[in-house]
């Protein structure tokens, strides 16, 4: 009897974010030193993200003096204050609580955007999407490493749901700050209102600008707010390092050996090049996915995630967590295994490799980086992976329909949604996408 | 008569300004000073003192005159309106061996190379520093000046650390280290050069041996010097101190095992004869208690002097003498057959150390040792300089007693962080208690910053040197026996600053041969992306019906 009441817990998304927060709770009051460990993995937590160096400004700002003023510190002046007016950095109790929220507010998120999306309540689909996410390795480890890229993720990943159900208000405050925090979310402003628009079933027909103009006004409060805390310091040191790149520590991108060996004329044209390649799809992304924004915004997320300059595993935990959210492109994938695969390769590699230059002090750069070359390029092969499977789906979707209007008759058309029946009809007939040479235009 | 005492009074004024002149004549004194060391060493300070005053500033007209003092180095120090400036190089010493904190002369610097000084304040006054640098850089064949245009390396909150000698408002401190420098037979010939003797009489004669100077296993050279000013004659001194064995390690000298020695045998020349412009040229040998039985002949006048901290006898010739000129000085150990190495050697009262433990390639935490073996606390400030590309974990410094944690130790921690990627310093002051009879240890996490191809060294595998740490000590007292009976005080002592050793660090190198391909695999990388999206975005697609399987398109249908 109270078995089955647990198991019935056990199998609705409470039960997963439940177990999801009491292991992480035990990992972080339990096995405090593994966590120590972790937080100075480099593939988890890179200058702009570590705990470590977010304590350091905490202190530096509790002596009095601005940590923007030298040193290294990155943070935005938000975690800054955060960490110093509501919760004490040093507190080991206090942070691992609120980074377990962070999570736990993930994965609810993530349930409002496949609850948005598909229209259903699906209890084993729900389930299947909090476990992918709270049990990913890389989400649960960069919590435990403590690395803001949790936070980052949680108010990305809420701007993206609060979207996804129409909520403008909340959704613009909230990408407004993970555009602070991190930055490049700026890049998911256009697919977002797009989101926006589609959801809101124009009630207002102004709402493209008020979106706008809400955005801009919370992003100039924010800035307004960081400049009384910090003056104008932060700016250069959290902004301009993302897009200057000065730090060079390794992490998992492809950004810190490219510029650690580029000579130093070539360095601001080769900066160019590199944020303009993470500039430069947003435009078309939107224009060809722009029946479908949420799978655009899942898109570019992947891209920002591999492409971004201080990239983290944490990055990928996010777009492998929203990617749950998109059962038909996932059963669309032309090579889900090899990416896989490749993760867990990498995911070996890349502290073996380290551990090698950086610890041991035997081996050198070239290792490390031979490490962040597959993973990037595994990254980048899957978040084209995605693309496709997103528009092979279309086809499918589009085929079936133009097929079922031409078959009146056929009293399918309610479930022409339904991936099954579309697949079952595909395989029958024998039909197959293909991707031809010719241009689209 | 008449003649004559019209004479007189014609030339009167210049008789006058004559004796006027007299008064500020420039001065040069010299002295060798030897020091048995307890482990069967002797340290030799060369000491050079010239003083002088400006004909400028005395003057209307503007006029440059010099007898004893080198133009070469006065001339871009009056140029560039310099207060005070010191240059050190100093290379080893092993204050546990040795019995003392430091080298015999106090303003010598920690390891490597150092200069150091105040300028008098004006908007120029970073570009003086700067023209000061590369001038004397010059001088001493050491590259003196800044790695950086931007003088980021330059450390500018030393000036407590290196108070003025003589106070001049309106000054600025600079200081900047060079711990990569080290002493060679290049700097040994300037140094002679700015001397009025310049190595061929005198003193400095037994100095201008690069052959056996070199040969010696510690050696300092240093200048300093004050400029004068309205109220004050200017000084300007050299120095050259080395320490080398007296217990010859290959014996030629058959079976003798005593470290009996004399001027001769030491520096293979006789006492030279005086040099006729110096005021005073003297040789001293400074005896601890431990060295009760050391003689000398011929004798010299003994005198008692409390010098670092305790009272000791010294030994006094003066080599103005005609007597000994040509003539050698025997010392030895009274009833010293054979010399046995002390089990034991008393370390100085307060000894420090620094090194480097958790030891990773890309992180470390310094480990600083400071133990104190008196019977007070003593009060005193840890400074450290630190290249931009270590970066200091400031909220986990951990000061210890032993095993336990004391940070009320920790008065005060002043940092000054570097600004990253630029060229820059991060300096640090502790000032800190350390308690009576204990080892109080200081431990500083750090991670060390990738650096940019461009900007290792040459021989980047080699590692980079960081400059010492300096222990300066703010509860020393005057040179002079304290009133309590004891031979013994170490805070009676003029040596205020002591210094750890440098630290070789190695630092996580890229490989220097991958640029071109580091490009051309991750813009490949790159590509392949941007390809493969383009595609997918800009082609059509469709789809085929394929029949039993035999990939025989029955149909094509095209989507949008």
């Amino acid at each position: 009897m109270e078995r089955n009441k647990v198991w019935t817990h056990l199998q609705s998304y409470r039960g997963i974010i439940a177990v999801g927060t009491a292991l992480r709770l035990a990992l972080f009051l339990g096995a405090s030193s593994l966590c120590h460990a972790l937080e100075r993995r480099p593939e988890l937590s890179t200058p702009l993200t570590s705990i470590r160096s977010l304590k350091e400004g905490v202190y530096i700002h509790e002596r009095g003096t601005n940590p923007y003023d030298g040193g290294v510190f990155y943070h935005s002046p938000i975690y800054l204050a955060a960490l110093t007016y509501i919760i004490s950095a040093s507190s080991h109790f206090f942070t691992a609580i609120t980074w377990t929220i962070a999570d736990v507010a993930s994965s609810i998120a993530l349930i409002n955007v496949w609850r948005s999306r598909s229209g259903v309540s699906n209890q084993k689909r729900e389930c299947l999407i909090t476990a992918l996410y709270l049990f990913n390795p890389y989400t649960l480890l960069s919590c435990l490493a403590r690395s803001t890229t949790s936070l980052d993720n949680a108010i990305l990943l809420n701007a993206i749901a609060s979207a996804a159900n129409g909520q403008a208000l909340p959704a613009t405050i909230l990408l407004s700050l993970a555009t602070h925090t991190s930055l490049y979310p700026l890049l998911l402003l256009p697919p977002l209102v797009m989101l926006l628009e589609q959801t809101k079933k124009s009630r207002q027909k102004s709402s493209v600008y008020s979106t706008l103009i809400t955005f801009i006004t919370c992003f100039a409060a924010l800035a307004g707010l960081n400049i009384l805390m910090a003056d104008y310091s932060w700016i250069g040191q959290t902004w301009g390092v993302i897009i200057n790149v000065t730090d060079l520590t390794p992490n998992v991108g492809m950004w810190w050996y490219f510029f650690t060996e580029m000579f130093d004329h070539f360095r601001t044209f080769f900066l160019g090049v590199f944020q303009l390649h993470n500039l430069i799809y947003v435009a078309p992304i939107c224009l060809r996915l722009s029946d479908d924004p949420l799978l655009a915004i899942l898109v570019l997320v992947g891209i920002m995630g591999t492409w971004k300059s201080y990239p983290t595993l944490g990055d990928m935990a996010l777009w492998a967590g929203l990617l749950g959210c998109f059962p038909e492109i996932v059963s669309n994938l032309r090579h889900p295994l090899f990416t896989l695969t490749v993760h867990l390769y990498t995911s070996i590699l890349l502290p073996l490799l380290h551990s090698l230059w950086l610890l041991t002090g035997t081996g050198n750069a070239n290792f490390f980086y031979a490490a962040t070359m597959v993973y990037g390029l595994n990254a980048s092969l899957a978040v084209v992976d995605v693309m496709g499977a997103g528009l092979r789906v279309k086809v499918k979707r589009d085929a079936t329909e133009m097929f079922l209007k031409e078959d009146i008759q056929n009293d399918q058309t309610q479930e022409a949604t339904n991936l099954e029946v579309i697949d079952k009809l595909w395989e029958g007939k024998g039909w197959s996408v293909v991707q031809f040479t010719g241009s689209l235009f | 008569m008449l003649l004559s005492s019209l004479r007189l009074l014609l030339l009167a004024p210049i008789y006058a300004a004559a004796v006027s002149q007299h008064d500020h004549e420039d001065a040069f004194s010299e002295s060798l000073t030897l020091h048995p060391l307890p482990d069967g060493r002797t340290s030799v300070l060369f000491q050079f003192e010239t003083t002088f005053s400006s004909p400028r500033l005395s003057s209307s007209i503007p006029q440059s005159h010099h007898s004893l003092t080198p133009p070469s180095l006065l001339l871009p120090l009056e140029t560039n309106n310099v207060s005070e400036l010191t240059i050190s190089f100093t290379s080893g010493w092993d204050s546990t061996r040795f019995s003392s904190a430091g080298l015999m002369n106090y303003d010598s610097s920690g390891g490597g190379g150092e200069i150091r000084g105040w300028l008098r304040d004006s908007h120029d006054v970073q570009d003086r520093w700067n023209a000061v640098t590369n001038a004397l850089g010059g001088l001493f064949c050491a590259g003196l000046g800044g790695k950086d245009k931007d003088q980021g390396d330059v450390v500018r909150d030393f000036g407590g650390i290196y108070p003025q000698k003589r106070r001049v408002e309106n000054t600025t401190h600079f200081l900047l280290s060079h711990p990569e420098s080290h002493l060679c037979t290049e700097n040994l010939t300037p140094f002679l050069s700015l001397l009025p003797s310049k190595g061929l009489s005198g003193i400095s004669s037994l100095l201008a041996q690069p052959g056996i100077i070199f040969s010696w296993e510690s050696q300092s050279e240093g200048i300093e010097i004050l400029m004068p000013s309205t109220t004050h004659q200017g000084r300007w001194r050299g120095w050259w101190e080395g320490v080398l064995p007296l217990v010859p390690e290959n014996n030629k000298r058959g079976n003798d095992k005593t470290r009996n020695f004399s001027i001769e045998q030491i520096l293979r020349k006789k006492l030279p004869k005086p040099f006729p412009e110096a005021q005073s040229s003297v040789l001293r040998l400074i005896k601890d208690l431990a060295d009760d039985n050391l003689r000398a002949q011929p004798n010299g006048e003994e005198k008692k002097e409390w010098i670092d901290g305790k009272s000791r006898t010294v030994v006094e010739w003066d080599l103005s003498n005609a007597e000994l000129t040509g003539n050698d000085i025997q010392f030895w150990w009274d009833g010293e057959n054979v010399y046995h190495y002390p089990r034991n050697i008393p370390p100085p009262p307060i000894t420090i150390s620094r090194t480097v433990v958790d030891k990773l390639a890309s992180d470390g935490t310094f480990q600083i040792t400071i133990s104190n073996s008196d019977d007070f606390e003593r009060r005193a400030i840890y400074s450290e300089i630190w290249p931009w590309w270590v970066k200091g974990w400031m909220s986990e410094i951990e000061l210890l007693v032993g095993d336990r944690k004391r940070p009320d130790l920790l008065e005060n921690l002043s940092y000054n962080p570097s600004t990253p990627p630029r060229i820059s310093t991060t300096t640090l002051h502790f000032t800190l208690l350390i308690p009576a009879n204990s080892k109080a240890t200081l431990k500083i996490p750090f991670s060390k910053l990738t650096l940019k191809y461009t900007e290792h060294r040459p021989d980047a595998e080699r590692g980079i040197e960081l400059s010492s740490g300096i222990l300066t000590l703010l509860d020393t007292l005057p040179e002079t026996a304290s009133e309590n009976e004891n031979s013994k005080d170490s805070r009676n002592t003029g040596r205020k600053r002591i210094y750890t050793n440098r630290l070789l660090l190695d630092i996580p190198t890229p490989d220097f041969s991958m640029p071109y391909n580091v490009i051309i695999m991750s813009s490949t990388v790159m590509a392949v992306f941007f390809g493969l999206m383009q595609g997918a975005l800009t082609r059509k697609w469709g789809w085929v019906e394929v029949s039993n399987g035999k990939g025989e398109i029955v149909q094509e249908k095209k989507d949008q």
